[in-house]
């Protein structure tokens, strides 16, 4: 009887995991880059979630995509793809994979996860493919899984300027993340209309992200925490993803 | 005075068609306002019988004007049905399912 409750007690523990990010869900989002102090709309990002089953495993698969709006196809047309197949219950990735296409420049990378090594495969644009082996920590996340992974810590509790840490690897490397949570807000979510949020600061040691406290996250305050708003500082300038529509939730 | 409202004028017309036929319409507002601006001061500074020119760059900023509005009221943002790169992403889904039963393989 003790073992069951304990055993019951567990899956309760682990349910905010499991029925946090769910099978089927997809967010859009209208990406804006800043130019000359006016955001201009440039691409639109789809986040989506479903799960692949092999002959052993299920898994789940995180996609993020990023597609220019069909006005600057011609002047510079962007088609990327991320993805992210990790544990459903631990968010633990076993394949990262990333495809650019970045007005003709062209990146592919493919990390297979075992245990804490990584063999990751990279070809870019008139490059030979390269192939390295490396190890890292047992809590490495990818960059697609991190975000499903934020939205699975309990903000709730809080209290301002509270940090939490994290592990990415990204370009063949570990860095770490760390995330502060700076408050509520209330902004808009698309179709969900306007959604009090947690605020949440991202700064990692890389060249990729720019200034103290200017790459945002907004996270709708609820048990879905759904990204309404990023805002991200680059070397090249800043822009932000604002949510048009969510579905699957 | 005359000539050189005409040639800013002209300058700002021009550039204003430029970012009205590229996707930065909402940046040729500034341009638009300076062609009108410099056009119009051409006009007042212009004989009756060299009004000509200085009325066609009014005109036309007035016509850039109009584009633009239209151009920001009528087209919306949408991304256009890549088949090239939906292939690409089912590809890439069946490659990693075959990889994963090879990692799968290796436990």
């Amino acid at each position: 009887m003790r073992k069951s409750f304990f055993i019951f007690c567990l899956i309760m523990a682990m349910q905010p995991v499991f029925a946090q990010i769910k099978s089927g869900e997809k967010f859009t989002y209208a990406a804006s880059y800043n130019m000359g102090g006016m955001m201009t709309h440039l691409a639109q990002v789809t986040m989506e979630t479903e799960t692949v089953k092999t002959a052993k495993n299920s898994y789940l698969h995180l996609s993020c995509q990023a597609a220019t709006f069909s006005k600057w196809d011609s002047f510079f047309k962007i088609r990327d793809l991320y993805e992210s197949y990790v544990d459903p219950a631990t968010l633990r990735p076993n394949l990262y994979k990333r495809s650019i296409d970045e007005g003709g420049y062209t990146k592919t990378e493919k990390y297979a996860f075992k245990g804490n090594s990584i063999t990751s495969t990279v070809k870019k644009k008139n490059k030979k493919e390269t192939k390295k082996v490396f190890t890292v920590g047992g809590s490495t996340q990818d960059v697609v899984s991190i975000l499903y992974k934020l939205r699975t810590v309990d903000f709730s509790k809080f209290t301002a300027g509270q940090t939490k840490s994290f592990t990415i690897v990204f370009d063949q490397k570990e860095i770490p993340v760390v995330v502060k949570y700076m408050g509520r807000e209330t902004v808009s979510a698309g179709n969900l209309g306007k959604k009090e949020c947690y605020k949440i600061s991202i700064s990692a040691k890389t060249d990729a992200l720019k200034g103290k406290d200017k790459n945002l996250i907004w996270l709708t305050a609820d048990a879905k925490k759904i990204p309404a708003l990023i805002k991200f500082s680059i070397p090249v300038g800043t822009g932000q993803l604002a949510l048009s529509s969510a579905s699957g939730i | 005075m005359r000539k050189l409202f005409w040639g800013l004028s002209l300058f700002f017309v021009l550039f204003a068609i430029a970012l009205a036929v590229l996707p930065l319409e909402q940046f040729a507002f500034i341009p638009v306002a300076l062609g009108l601006i410099f056009g119009y001061s051409a006009l007042r500074k212009s004989a009756p019988e060299h009004q000509k020119l200085p009325k066609i760059l009014l005109g036309t900023s007035l016509v850039i004007l109009v584009f633009i509005i239209g151009k920001i009221a009528l087209s919306e943002d949408e991304v256009v049905q890549d088949t090239r790169f939906e292939q690409q992403k089912t590809e890439s889904k069946k490659e990693a399912q075959k990889e994963l039963e090879e990692l799968e393989e290796l436990e």
